[in-house]
């Protein structure tokens, strides 16, 4: 009877204990994730918070949840699983009655781009197995990698840039509100411009010497576009490309030059589809900067139309004083551009992400051309063995 | 997982294994020899020891890299001997049972010599515990069936069982752990180590709690046996002053049969006087009753009472199980206050209400009936409002619930809505369509409203 009385109760108390996690083993069980931040530069460390709240005297002996994040945000190290496109990190916790348990998980956000947690799903079981829950969880924790800058000087180098910069007139008519001083009456001036304090100084007649001015402004012209006949993406250029674009734009604030971003690729997959280029507004500042750089984290890979192309399409609307073309390669279609441009004063350069052999370099363009001895991922330059 | 605790593991397994074996061993002395206590104390140790001689032997082949032929050989020249010596130990109870116990002793130490290549979950399977249940009722039922057995001669069986369901338990649960991660794929040391210690822990509460109803079995069934009577008791009573109300209503007819104790399975004694009132019943269900309504309150002070002594015992203590840190994360502890728990509770009931709120919205949406329509959706808004925080009483009129969803909410545009409602209600109109269109998108703002 003792050991029919044993069975019993082991029956009993196993089956209690299965009926019991089945109905209370995932209720009352409150869980959220977020991440400390929703934008951050590329590199950064933000963190990833799970917050675990248990509300019934159940414990949760063994509760697992399974993180799916986008592959730029870099944690968990060996404890993470990758995919091309996604993370899955296992989280395991141990959570007693009325406890909350929060991790906060080191995040490294190792890519530019819009990064988010894609699904969680909660695992829970019994002591013996005999009981697996699941349920997923709704999580909308995203952050906009903004791309880091380069350090210009150390990234490139410009072969061709030794003779200094040359003087070109631009514009027919002076500006009248531009005074660079003062000069002889020639007798072909209006009265209004008699300049009388220098006059009776000098005792003849002098009149005010204007000079032609015009506004600074920057048009920085991205392609998207890796190489120039495969149409295949070769990321780590382009993201070398977006990189330095940021560079340039982030050095206009100094000077608060106005300036814009035009590229062949855009931020949605569907603009890229019915080919409407990037084309941003032209301003100065620190907000649009920010904006410029919320624009180049969102681009995706790909692009509306081969670059001569669209430079041969914009080439009317670009009426900035500099303009600045990144691009991963030199085409004969990027120098007559930049050429035309030059012949009207507008100051042109080039940033070559790519390789380039010297004898491709042209001699009347403004090109700069980035360092093989660069390593982007540790940005320092590394020694050449020869 | 470091390797001590799969090895550990194993050799309980193995323990457990050699525990499973003592029907065996105790029916084979027991059927042909004396049946004594001591004898079959003395059975269990000794397939312990060949349990774990061939475990052990198993493990010095692995440690000597003995292969092919020797490592057989060995095997089998081990198993042979201590076949000879049990024959030998157990001569003195009867030529029959030295053999048999020689058998068995033989085929346990070879199948220990297998048992030690398998992982420790797989050592003690769900069918082999079920199988040797099935062998110990078995034997059981033979050695009552074949001989008189005294009280105390079987007083090992259970307990022997009983420690081999805890070995397997903690096997299981173990196992299960293991099996959870490996399933994915996921590497064991990313798993902290306090959920193996605190699921061991859980465990052992279960086990403590098998334990007690396993020694308080015949006080538990003493105590269902006795409310079973008494619960019959007072049905008998219940049913005895309706047939005294009935033939008092209806003198005029007899009643030829009556309700007696010892028909419905109580001897004579009782029967015969008929049934008392049940106090001791009365007492034990008015406790229950308190024990039910006052459950939460006795709750937080058995909480209160620990949570004094856990502080008594030790700051630090909790202090330093706080925090886990990981190469990758850190963990922070926080057990929750009182008041933080009615907090959640608040927000987990508000949250319970938007549901049921999206849930009428569903239903509002599918009703095709224009008054209809107007009424759900009016009753729509008193709910939105309510969760909202307005207090709205039933005495309220339509204009007044809306003067209180202003005070709270001065956003809210239900003038339309309310104006609506008391046409339809106060007047009888009817409800146009371009009226439910409004409604709609006043409902749809409420809800987005929510999110």
């Amino acid at each position: 009877m003792e050991f029919l009385a044993l069975l019993l109760i082991v029956l009993v108390v196993v089956m209690l204990q299965n009926w019991v996690f089945q109905c209370w083993g995932l209720r009352s069980l409150d869980y959220s994730c977020t991440l400390s931040t929703d934008e951050a530069t590329q590199y950064d460390d933000i963190e990833l918070v799970e917050t675990i709240t248990n509300r019934k005297w159940l414990p949760a002996p063994w509760l697992k949840s399974e993180i799916t994040t986008s592959v730029g945000l870099d944690f968990a190290g060996a404890q993470s699983v990758l995919t091309d496109k996604s993370r899955f990190v296992p989280s395991f916790f141990m959570v007693r009655s009325y406890q909350t348990v929060k991790r906060v998980w080191n995040v490294h956000c190792a890519a530019r781009g819009e990064m988010e947690i894609q699904k969680i799903v909660l695992v829970s079981t019994d002591l013996f197995g005999n009981v697996t829950l699941s349920r997923p969880v709704e999580v909308s924790a995203n952050v906009l990698v903004l791309p880091k800058p380069f350090v210009l000087e150390e990234v490139f180098l410009s072969p061709k840039n030794l003779s200094g910069d040359i003087i070109v007139r631009k514009h027919l008519l002076e500006d009248p509100f531009f005074f660079s001083g003062v000069r002889e009456y020639t007798g072909r001036e209006p009265i209004n411009q008699i300049h009388w304090n220098a006059s009776v100084k000098e005792q003849e007649l002098m009149v005010y010497q204007h000079d032609s001015t015009s506004t600074q402004t920057l048009t920085v012209i991205l392609n998207m576009q890796s190489q120039a006949r495969d149409f295949a993406d070769r990321p780590h250029l382009l993201e070398a490309c977006i990189r330095t674009s940021a560079s340039v734009i982030e050095n206009t604030w100094a000077e608060q030059i106005p300036v814009r971003l035009m590229s062949n690729g855009n931020i949605s997959k569907e603009a890229l589809k019915t080919h409407q280029g990037l084309i941003s507004t032209q301003s100065w500042g620190k907000e649009h900067i920010l904006e410029l750089f919320r624009l180049l984290a969102k681009l995706k890979y790909g692009f509306t139309d081969p670059f001569d192309e669209y430079l041969y399409d914009i080439s009317a609307s670009v009426t900035s004083s500099d303009i600045v073309i990144v691009t991963a390669y030199l085409t004969q279609a990027v120098c007559d551009f930049a050429r035309e441009k030059q012949i009207f004063g507008v100051r042109v350069k080039i940033f070559i992400l790519g390789r380039i052999s010297e004898q491709e370099i042209p001699e009347d363009c403004d090109i700069y051309c980035f360092r093989e001895n660069y390593n982007l991922q540790t940005e320092t330059k590394e020694e050449k063995i020869s | 997982m470091k390797k001590s605790l799969p090895q550990f593991l194993k050799l309980l397994s193995i323990l457990g294994f050699g525990l499973l074996l003592y029907p065996l061993f105790f029916l084979s002395i027991f059927l042909f020899g004396e049946i004594n206590l001591t004898h079959s104390l003395y059975a269990l140790v000794w397939g312990l020891i060949l349990v774990f001689l061939g475990f052990g032997t198993s493990a010095a082949v692995n440690k000597l890299n003995l292969k092919g032929v020797f490592k057989n050989l060995s095997a089998i020249v081990l198993g042979v001997s201590s076949a000879a010596l049990t024959v030998f130990l157990f001569g003195g109870y009867g030529f029959v049972t030295a053999i048999l116990v020689g058998m068995i002793g033989a085929a346990v130490f070879w199948v220990s010599c297998r048992l030690y290549y398998r992982e420790y979950a797989d050592i003690l399977p769900t069918m082999m515990i079920l199988a040797f249940a099935c062998i110990n009722l078995a034997a059981i039922v033979v050695l009552y069936s074949i001989k008189e057995v005294p009280d105390h001669a079987l007083d090992l069986l259970a307990p022997c069982f009983l420690a081999v369901l805890f070995i397997y338990a903690l096997v299981r649960n173990q196992a299960n752990i293991d099996q959870m991660m490996q399933r994915r794929r996921h590497n064991l040391e990313h798993l902290p180590k306090k959920i193996r210690y605190y699921n061991s822990i859980l465990l052992i509460v279960l086990s403590v709690v098998i334990l007690l109803l396993f020694l308080f079995r015949d006080s538990i069934a003493g105590a269902v046996s006795w409310l079973g009577k008494e619960l019959l008791r007072l049905l008998l009573m219940i049913a005895g002053g309706i047939m005294r109300l009935v033939s008092m209503l209806f003198p005029q007819q007899t009643f030829e049969g009556t309700i007696t104790g010892g028909e419905l399975g109580f001897a004579g004694e009782e029967g015969a006087s008929g049934p008392s009132f049940p106090v001791e019943l009365i007492a034990v269900l008015c406790i229950v009753l308190i024990l039910f309504f006052f459950r939460k309150a006795i709750a937080e002070k058995i909480r209160l009472l620990f949570q004094k002594i856990k502080q008594l015992l030790s700051k630090t203590l909790t202090l330093r199980k706080a925090e886990h840190k990981s190469e990758y994360y850190e963990d922070y502890v926080h057990t929750l206050t009182q008041e933080e728990r009615k907090q959640l509770q608040e927000k987990n009931d508000t949250g319970n209400g938007i549901r049921k709120w999206r849930k009428a919205y569903r239903q509002y949406q599918k009703t095709a009936l224009p008054s209809e329509r107007l009424t759900k959706g009016y009753q729509l808004f008193v709910s939105w409002l309510s969760l909202k925080g307005v207090d709205t009483l039933p005495g309220d009129t339509t204009w007044e619930i809306l003067q209180k969803g202003k005070g709270i909410c001065p956003y809210v545009e239900g003038e339309d809505l309310t104006k609506v409602y008391n046409l339809f209600l106060y007047r009888g109109d009817e409800v146009a369509s371009e009226k439910i269109a409004l409604l709609d998108s006043f409902l749809k703002e409420l809800s987005v409203s929510l999110k």
